[in-house]
């Protein structure tokens, strides 16, 4: 899901988490609606750069969330994925953002929920963490899950994307394979095709 | 309620290694050794110190109540967002954070007092304030979280949850006067208690006061509590008004959580 800033790219995420009501309409969740709380039983949230508690340690958090879930799935071989194995025992408020946002990523894959919902994983990931994070999505969609993710790093989107919507101002201009949409707009990358289709919606 | 006990044992945990918890408890230690040392008199030294922590105790409960929701968004976020109800979420965080208060408070006064060797007197009096100042951490808790809950942002929500608490500790006992003032010619007994029900503050007051036995001291309102209720009747009204204080805005909390965008 693309789009610049305060197109309701969250907003949509929210919906879809039943956080915010939608105005009109309903959202399913594999045939329950999202107001109910057991439609999010099927979906991973990996949320933006977060700071979840500052005096808690990442263990105590992942089993809050396991609690929660009523799942307790062992985690060793993601924490070892994304190098936290030190980090772990440490209060989460002396973690760094791009630490915190891997802990968030080991709580997305940490279930086995057919959806995964990301919003901006990829923020304040280094390099090598971000090219692992992404062989993680690619894997995970191998297994058939459907993953929802928002961005607006374009390298991000080219190589692990089968679907592009582009949404500017809560409508969606733009639905379909992000090859397609090269040759519609005729531009040699994404980044530039996504320009000028946000310049021609502008211009309409 | 697995998943309220869960996130109450986080919350309260991340409270209870934070620095203020520590700090709050040594005040009151501290609070309730000097007095009880540096006045001569007990009966007095629990009227400054019944004093401090009907004053104290709200406003610390609203502030750490209200800065801890605004500052952990994302973590309500994140807790929202899986397969547990709205109102378990809530549930979990007033009493994480209440029972770190009220305990904060309650340990404080109990050790202070361990140091300066009570008679068993004296100790039926401090666990009256003890127990004062656990009602009055959970009823504040509650209004915070509820106003926190219902504001549209961090400002409106801070501000006026501080101004309920200046509300109810200083404005509403001036107002109160000013009514008995102008209506003196006037039976407004009755008028009194009802008022008085009203404001949290003022019925733990009337509770502590109920107990301490110096009269002069009660102010119109718990004077005529003890004349119309006798004590026994008193301690169980203004008690269980107490308890409606938290019953009531825990269920606005509630009514509130579950109608939120967010």
């Amino acid at each position: 899901m693309l789009g610049p800033n305060g197109s309701g790219k969250s907003t949509l995420i929210k919906c879809i988490l039943g956080l915010v009501r939608p105005q009109g309409g309903t959202i399913t969740v594999n045939g329950i609606s999202s107001k109910n709380e057991a439609a999010r039983k099927d979906i991973s949230y990996m949320p933006q750069v977060a700071q979840f508690a500052e005096n808690i340690n990442a263990i105590r958090l992942i089993d809050l969330m396991c609690d929660l879930r009523g799942e307790h799935p062992s985690y060793a071989h993601l924490v070892e994925y994304f190098e936290l194995e030190e980090h772990m025992h440490k209060p989460l408020g002396q973690l760094s953002g791009g630490t915190r946002q891997k802990v968030s990523a080991v709580l997305a894959f940490l279930f086995d929920s057919p959806i995964i919902i990301l919003d901006e994983p990829t923020v304040g990931l280094d390099p090598v963490a971000r090219v692992n994070f992404k062989q993680l999505v690619l894997e995970e969609k191998k297994k058939g899950k459907t993953i929802f993710f928002t961005s607006h790093i374009m390298s991000d989107v080219e190589e692990v994307a089968d679907e592009i919507a582009f949404l500017l101002e809560g409508q969606i201009v733009y639905h379909g394979h992000p090859q397609a949409l090269l040759t519609d707009t005729e531009q040699p990358n994404l980044e530039r095709a996504i320009a000028s289709l946000l310049k021609s919606s502008q211009a309409s | 309620m697995k998943t309220v006990f869960s996130i109450f044992k986080f919350v309260f945990l991340d409270n209870l290694r934070s620095f203020w918890a520590l700090a709050y408890m040594l005040f009151y230690a501290a609070s309730t050794y000097g007095l009880i040392y540096f006045t001569g008199s007990f009966t007095r030294s629990m009227v400054s110190l019944m004093n401090i922590v009907i004053l104290i105790t709200p406003l610390v409960s609203t502030m750490m109540t209200s800065m801890y929701y605004f500052n952990k968004t994302d973590f309500v976020f994140l807790l929202l967002a899986q397969p547990v109800k709205r109102a378990h979420v809530f549930l979990g965080m007033f009493f994480g954070l209440s029972v770190t208060l009220a305990l904060s408070v309650t340990t404080g006064i109990l050790l202070g007092m361990v140091f300066t060797g009570p008679t068993a007197e004296e100790f039926t009096v401090l666990s009256i304030l003890v127990a004062a100042g656990g009602l009055l951490s959970f009823i504040f808790s509650a209004i915070a979280l509820f106003i926190s809950v219902a504001a549209k942002d961090k400002l409106k929500g801070i501000g006026l949850a501080i101004f309920v608490w200046l509300f109810m500790a200083v404005i509403y006992d001036g107002l109160m006067l000013m009514y008995f003032i102008v209506f003196s010619e006037y039976p407004i007994e009755q008028h009194a208690i009802v008022l008085s029900v009203f404001n949290p503050i003022d019925l733990s007051r009337i509770f502590v006061m109920l107990q301490l036995d110096v009269s002069a001291l009660m102010g119109y309102s718990g004077a005529v509590f003890s004349k119309f209720f006798g004590n026994i009747w008193g301690v169980l009204i203004s008690l269980s008004s107490l308890l409606l204080w938290i019953v009531l805005p825990v269920t606005g909390l509630i009514w509130k959580a579950n109608r939120k965008d967010y």
